[in-house]
């Protein structure tokens, strides 16, 4: 999974791919804060107030990896809203991404 | 059963701009003779003679002069190159309709199907020959698959043909060097470090190893050392154009001169029956010296039209600014990407939407004719159903 790729000849190029993100898990694996990058520039953390919704999406169990991921609606410190994932075959710290609609 | 006839052929001449300059001067044929690169200081192509005496490619002309103090050096003459270059390509053109140009000197051709017109290789090597102007020592090489055919020209003396079966082609190719495929220059140090130093050297080595190293790049050079190279021949699109050429005697040196010849031109393209009623999205300009500098100009139009005044305005200031390097000897103007509408019609009932899309893809039809692609992309449902958001939307080229 990787930031959205520049368009080549001829080629699809998706919509809607998730892109990589910083998130620091609580205790149980949701989100408690996280940190966005901007033109490779890392910009101030920001924590999230609440969570909102939850939900699990288990797919293309053929692939190896197989898709498995734990979304989460959040409410970010300064009144944001985002949706993030979690790429549930990779451990805690790592393997999140913000998912753009 | 009968052998099964080779697929490809490929007219070659390793040295164009050599071949080209020893075309036009016969009588340096034989002797140490270098072309020199743009910026004059160094060696281009160098002459058999003279690579017998150290000159070669890449180095300094100060240090070719010094290896060989008799060596003549030509400077290049873009002009005839192409020239030269045009020849092959139509050359091979007269005997098979799918035609290749990989580089100016390098031509292969589809010789599949051809077996009614040409009932043995021997027929179709002397069309072949046949179609090339003698001059350019030409090489003609004849095998199953593109590379060999390539190496096979190579091997050939200039002005002769090398035919290479299928099956014969690995023991043809093994004691060639590495060098001759096509690789960059990296992949050819990590060759050269190994100590692998001819294609039967890299045959040898198991597949895998090679794409463990080099990649898909390497996957391909392991099947082309092996006489399987899968690399499908790309033929040139069939091009609608117009051409009109004049040739200026004495050579032109006003501006005024200039720019009343292509006036000219660009009449007597519109006349041509082809062109008579059709709209013109791109003009191409060409301008040859007395000696033998070439000038070209491509205006791709922002709208297409048939219209001689506002051609001639988008046109005009090009030529204006021209630097042409000399007294102009032979003029070229070339109308592309002709449309199939035969005017424009006005409507009678209003259909807005139905005319702002024919005026996009027009847009996007002239689009691409300018930068030789798609530039416009459009959104298309891939799966709009699919839990996984990426899954369900896509660009796509828009290509109409």
């Amino acid at each position: 999974m990787s930031a959205q790729p520049q368009p080549r000849d001829g080629a699809l190029t998706p919509l809607g791919l998730p892109r990589p993100i910083e998130v620091r898990p609580g205790p149980g694996g949701a989100p408690r804060e996280l940190r966005r990058t901007r033109r490779g520039a890392r910009r101030a953390p920001l924590t999230v107030e609440r969570i909102v919704e939850t939900w699990r999406i288990a797919d293309e169990w053929w692939r190896e990896p197989p898709l498995n991921r734990s979304y989460y609606r959040v409410v970010l410190e300064d009144g944001g809203t985002i949706t993030l994932f979690h790429d549930d075959t990779q451990p805690p710290d790592r393997g999140w991404y913000e998912q753009r609609y | 059963m009968a052998e099964r006839r080779p697929r490809i052929a490929c007219l070659l001449v390793p040295s164009p701009a050599l071949a080209a300059d020893l075309a036009a001067r016969p009588q340096l044929r034989g002797r140490p003779v270098a072309v020199s690169d743009g910026s004059g200081r160094r060696v281009a192509e160098a002459s058999e003679a003279a690579a017998v005496r150290g000159v070669r490619p890449e180095q300094r002309l100060s240090e070719a002069l010094a290896c060989c103090p008799t060596l003549a050096v030509l400077e290049p003459r873009p002009a005839r190159v192409r020239r030269a270059a045009l020849q092959l390509v139509e050359a091979a053109a007269a005997v098979s309709p799918l035609v290749e140009e990989a580089a100016p000197g390098e031509v292969y051709a589809d010789l599949r199907g051809l077996e009614g017109l040409y009932p043995d290789e021997d027929a179709l090597a002397r069309a072949l020959r046949e179609a090339t102007p003698r001059e350019l020592g030409a090489r003609l090489g004849v095998a199953d698959g593109r590379f060999t055919a390539r190496a096979a020209a190579f091997a050939a003396r200039p002005g002769s043909w090398l035919r290479v079966g299928s099956d014969e082609a690995r023991a043809f190719l093994a004691p060639l060097p590495t060098a001759l495929l096509p690789l960059e220059e990296a992949a050819r140090e990590w060759l050269a470090l190994l100590g692998i130093a001819t294609l039967g050297d890299l045959a040898a080595l198991p597949r895998h190893a090679v794409e463990a190293q080099l990649g898909e790049a390497g996957g391909r050079a392991w099947l082309a050392a092996r006489g399987e190279d899968p690399t499908p021949l790309a033929a040139m699109p069939h091009r609608e154009r117009v051409l009109e050429r004049a040739q200026a005697e004495p050579p032109l040196i006003g501006r005024e001169a200039l720019l009343h010849s292509y006036g000219q031109l660009l009449g007597r393209a519109l006349a041509r029956p082809v062109a008579r009623g059709r709209l013109v999205r791109a003009v191409r300009l060409s301008a040859v010296t007395e000696d033998e500098r070439l000038w070209e100009r491509r205006r791709v139009l922002t709208e297409p039209t048939g219209d001689r005044s506002r051609l001639w305005t988008a046109l005009e200031p090009s030529i204006e600014a021209a630097e042409f390097g000399g007294p102009v000897a032979e003029l070229a103007l070339e109308l592309g990407g002709l449309t199939a509408e035969r005017g424009r019609q006005g409507r009678l009932l209003r259909d807005g939407a139905r005319r702002r899309r024919e005026q996009l893809d027009e847009m996007a039809r002239h689009l691409r004719l300018r930068y030789g692609r798609a530039a416009l992309r459009h959104v298309v449902a891939l799966a709009p159903q699919s839990r996984i958001p990426e899954r369900r939307y896509a660009l796509a080229d828009y290509d109409p």
